[in-house]
């Protein structure tokens, strides 16, 4: 098993306990970002460049929800 | 004949992209579902699908090639360049030149006598046989470095030119080499102008005792990868090997300019 297969496993397993335990779709992105961001950092320098880059566009797409979510969130606070 | 035109399909797309496509799809169609249905496990079962599916899709521009092809394909060119040495009977141990105006990607030179001297001025590319020079001392061989192309990997996987970036920039070069599956680890000891490599796990078992004049890919390229990072000339003094373990002594021998 190769650096890439590690990470495709770990994610899948992430995604799997993730849908298992969390009923609710906000929760359940924000932990797939979090989920993305570790791996992208702790396996940053064991996987290509090109494929380094290929992950951004997830993570800033993720990173949008995120922000979606959150202003969500302060606006019913202030309501 | 069904079965025969799938495998055809499965070789010439790959099965990461195909493996991805399907998460895809499938995830679309549970999100979809979820949605219509009102249930919420399924919505983000959908998601996870999805998700998973643009990792994968993503993970599948990688190519690797079996260990056995590796050594296959590599071992001709290392044995050519060895017998190169052994025909023109160079005994010396060779010398790694960090990349110069002259020669952009570094050089390996083997001096003909032990006490060589190398003008640097007189090198370039498109020399290889060093011998039309009125001083003996300056005689010798000089090649490509057989690492050039991993040097570049180290560089572009760590995001950093080696130049001048000085001996811990060497050391990321274990990630790359790790992830490659060529080795498990560099360390690298400095004392004075000594430097002692030891590279534990490489798979590739080709070394031997003419590894002091042509390395392998490997050790050339953490050679080269040194005497980029130090802007020195390095010459090899020993290479030892040991269940996996190799331990490679060199020397700097001075900057670019102090040879020219």
């Amino acid at each position: 098993m190769d650096v890439d297969d590690a990470v495709v496993l770990a994610l899948a397993i992430w995604v799997f306990i993730c849908s298992l335990l969390v009923k609710t779709v906000d929760v359940y992105v924000t932990l797939l970002l979090i989920g993305l961001l570790v791996v992208a950092e702790v396996a940053g320098n064991f996987i290509k460049p090109e494929t380094k880059q290929g992950l951004k566009p997830a993570i800033y797409f993720l990173l949008f929800v995120f922000f979606v979510i959150v202003v969500k969130k302060v606006a019913e606070v202030l309501r | 004949m069904i079965f025969k035109a799938l495998t055809v399909l499965i070789n010439t797309m790959k099965i990461k992209r195909i493996a991805g496509a399907v998460l895809i799809s499938i995830g679309a169609v549970l999100t979809f579902k979820g949605a219509i249905d009102g249930n919420q496990s399924m919505i983000n079962a959908g998601i996870g699908g999805v998700f998973l599916g643009v990792v994968v899709l993503t993970f599948s521009t990688s190519d690797y090639i079996k260990y056995d092809a590796f050594k296959a394909v590599t071992l001709p060119y290392t044995d050519l360049s060895r017998k190169l040495v052994e025909v023109l009977e160079l005994k010396n141990e060779a010398v790694y030149i960090p990349p110069y105006s002259n020669l952009p990607e570094g050089g390996v030179f083997i001096p003909l006598h032990n006490d060589f001297d190398i003008d640097l001025a007189k090198l370039d590319k498109s020399t290889i046989f060093i011998t039309d020079l009125s001083r003996e001392k300056e005689m010798g061989l000089l090649l490509t470095p057989l690492g050039k192309e991993l040097v570049k990997m180290y560089e572009s996987y760590s995001e950093l030119d080696f130049t001048n970036a000085g001996l811990h920039a060497v050391e990321n070069a274990s990630a790359v080499l790790r992830s490659l599956g060529l080795a498990d680890s560099i360390t690298i000891e400095e004392s004075e102008d000594r430097i002692i490599v030891y590279l534990n796990g490489v798979k590739a078992s080709m070394c031997s005792k003419t590894c002091e004049q042509i390395a392998c890919p490997i050790c050339s390229s953490v050679l080269l990868s040194i005497a980029k990072s130090l802007q020195e000339l390095i010459v090899v003094d020993e290479f030892k090997f040991e269940n996996g373990l190799i331990e490679i002594s060199a020397r700097r021998i001075g900057g670019v300019n102090e040879w020219m």
